[in-house]
């Protein structure tokens, strides 16, 4: 600890008369030393009223209060990261869920059940057909919905959009030689 | 407990370390609170604020600052929002917000000189108010204004100077006989 402050110095410190270099070594020591800030304090004019000043009281509650804030903000944040951890928990990723592999089979063989009939000839052949593409345009729809969404994968979406196309015109919803003509 | 060993014991959820660091931090809170904004229900829901932000973020808090310190940097930043939403919802100045003292007959000379400065405070701009209330109040050193403001020491010395002056000027000025 360097000497105190003289009277001249610290009158002249709060009086902002001091230059830059010597205020600032003035604060530095009335930081260190008690005795320099209560004579620095005590030559304001105005020290008896700031000394009159009354603490206002803490309000009745308070600390039960910030307690209570506290617990209720806690107990939202462990109540959300319990409904994070029922809605998808870290052992189990969600898989999604593939079409029904015999709505795959049934309109295949629906198709290649209209390809024989085609060879054949006859009136049931269109029916036959427009069966088939119907649930292949079902199967292809259940496939983009719930793997290519997800995915967010380009080329399965436009691959399963054009089999969709495919099967529509099949089931002559949408013709391209009419839109052509 | 030291102050430490309590900080981190409240980190960490003791309730009993909790209650110890609101028992000694939320009165200077809001105190200062209160002096800053001038209103008793602002002032406790700032102070609450404060203390609930000091509470939740102990992780952050760096033990290179002593720490009412950085309690006061909470406060403090808690009761510029309070400003800036109380400039939204009301057009009335801070001299408007004074509350009504007692009546002058009800007071002593040593009371009324401090409803006088209470009231000189309120009217002087807030950069120059929160810089006195901080050292002739909380007693925090210039070393640590500076720091809690962000800056230079010589700044900070400055608007000491000048806050006085301007306090003694509007004190003066409300002095019987003065030009209120």
């Amino acid at each position: 600890m360097t000497q105190h402050l003289s009277e001249e110095t610290l009158r002249r410190f709060t009086e902002g008369h001091l230059d830059e270099r010597r205020a600032a070594e003035a604060a530095e020591h009335i930081d260190a030393c008690p005795q320099c800030a209560a004579r620095a304090v005590a030559l304001d004019p105005l020290a008896p009223a700031f000394a009159a000043m009354p603490d206002p009281e803490l309000p009745e509650g308070f600390d039960a209060a910030v307690l209570a804030a506290v617990e209720r903000a806690e107990a939202r944040e462990a109540g959300a990261v319990a409904e994070v951890g029922e809605a998808a928990p870290a052992s189990a990723p969600a898989i999604p869920q593939h079409p029904s592999f015999g709505l795959f089979l049934t309109g295949s063989g629906l198709i290649a059940a209209a390809l024989v009939l085609m060879v054949v000839g006859g009136a049931p052949t269109a029916l036959l057909w427009k069966l088939a593409a119907l649930l292949r345009a079902v199967w292809v729809a259940a496939a983009f919905v719930l793997h290519c969404l997800p995915a967010s994968s380009a080329p399965l979406a436009l691959g399963a959009a054009l089999a969709l196309v495919g099967s529509l015109a099949a089931l002559r919803l949408i013709d391209p030689r009419r839109e052509i003509a | 407990m030291d102050e430490r060993a309590c900080i981190a014991a409240a980190a960490s959820g003791d309730p009993s370390a909790r209650a110890e660091l609101l028992r000694q931090h939320s009165a200077p809170a809001y105190r200062f609170c209160l002096r800053m904004l001038a209103n008793e229900e602002d002032a406790r829901d700032a102070a609450q604020e404060t203390m609930i932000k000091v509470l939740r973020n102990l992780d952050r808090y760096d033990p290179a600052w002593r720490f009412s310190t950085w309690v006061f940097g909470i406060a403090r930043n808690t009761c510029i929002d309070e400003h800036r939403r109380r400039a939204r919802r009301r057009t009335t100045s801070d001299v408007e917000l004074v509350e009504p003292g007692a009546s002058p007959f009800d007071l002593t000379d040593r009371e009324l000189r401090a409803e006088r400065l209470h009231e000189a405070l309120q009217r002087l701009a807030p950069m120059y108010r929160e810089v006195l209330l901080l050292y002739h109040f909380e007693q925090l050193k210039y070393r640590e204004i500076a720091d809690l403001l962000g800056l230079p020491l010589g700044t900070v010395m400055n608007r000491i100077f000048r806050a006085r002056q301007k306090l003694r000027e509007i004190y003066e000025a409300m002095e019987p006989g003065g030009q209120t």
